[in-house]
């Protein structure tokens, strides 16, 4: 485990599971795999707080849930991202691109 | 008629053993991924459940965010059954005319409502019992897994066509 690994900002997770999902239905171990592989172990993400994001996204609509059977024949509850999924998304990621623009610019100011 | 007998069924028992269910799967999963790099069962169900965090919380927390659309559901429900009922009563015991005509709108709105309640929710947690259902966006997407044979979720749909 990296010494290095930062904790997620609130509001974070939602944006990487929203983009995880706009890609493939997926169950919750699978967006928790995805989601440790694509940000390369760099941030501190425990598996577990997933699901209560997943539940608020889906009380709000950004994302469906279904039952289906996984890879190994097991049964599990399987989550899309919706049409109001995807417009969240888009609105959400061109927000970060300017907070993490805004960031920057203070960062590298003399 | 029986799954619209569970719909009003559905409470916190059915919620709890969903999370409950879900949990377990990825736990299951995870510890499965541990042992397949060589770690002994018990020592991968630790690594597993550390990893998760605290469960009880987490399900606690499931389970109220989930309990508050059961909520509304369960109102909608006991509302349109309560519009039907009357709209029956009206409809049958109804000495005029224009009350009946009240009883036959009473009941159309409380069985509309029902059934619109009904396909929603049957939507949502219908058991899909062949993965043929499940479509998971082949041509777009990288796959989530392998099975025990090396096969992708992709391989193994395209092998059960």
């Amino acid at each position: 485990m990296r010494s290095s690994r930062t904790d997620l900002m609130q509001g974070t997770l939602e944006l990487l599971v929203l983009k995880t999902l706009s890609r493939q239905p997926m169950h919750g171990y699978g967006i928790a795999q995805r989601i440790h592989q694509d940000v390369d172990d760099l941030l501190k993400v425990e598996d577990g707080s997933l699901y209560p994001a997943l539940y608020r996204m889906e009380e709000r609509g950004w994302i469906s849930s279904e039952w289906g059977l996984s890879e190994n024949n097991r049964r599990a509850k399987f989550y899309r991202l919706t049409r109001a999924g995807r417009r969240q998304l888009e609105a959400q990621s061109v927000n970060w691109e300017r907070v993490s623009r805004a960031v920057m610019k203070v960062l590298a100011a003399t | 008629m029986k799954n619209l007998f569970k719909l009003f069924q559905r409470g916190s028992d059915s919620i709890e053993n969903e999370v409950d269910e879900e949990f377990r799967f990825h736990l299951d999963m995870q510890t499965k991924a541990y042992e397949d790099r060589g770690h002994t069962s018990p020592k991968s169900r630790e690594m597993a459940s550390a990893r998760f965090g605290n469960v009880e919380k987490i399900r606690t927390e499931c389970v109220r965010i989930s309990s508050g659309k059961s909520a509304l559901i369960w109102v909608l429900n006991t509302l349109f059954l309560l519009s039907l009922l009357i709209g029956l009563l009206l409809r049958v015991l109804g000495p005029e005319m224009h009350i009946n005509r009240v009883g036959d709108v009473l009941m159309m709105i409380g069985g509309l409502g029902i059934l619109l309640v009904y396909a929603k929710q049957a939507g949502a947690n219908v058991y899909r019992s062949t993965a043929n259902t499940l479509h998971l966006g082949l041509h777009n997407s990288p796959p989530v897994s392998f099975d025990e044979k090396g096969r992708t979720p992709f391989d193994r749909v395209r092998a059960d066509d």
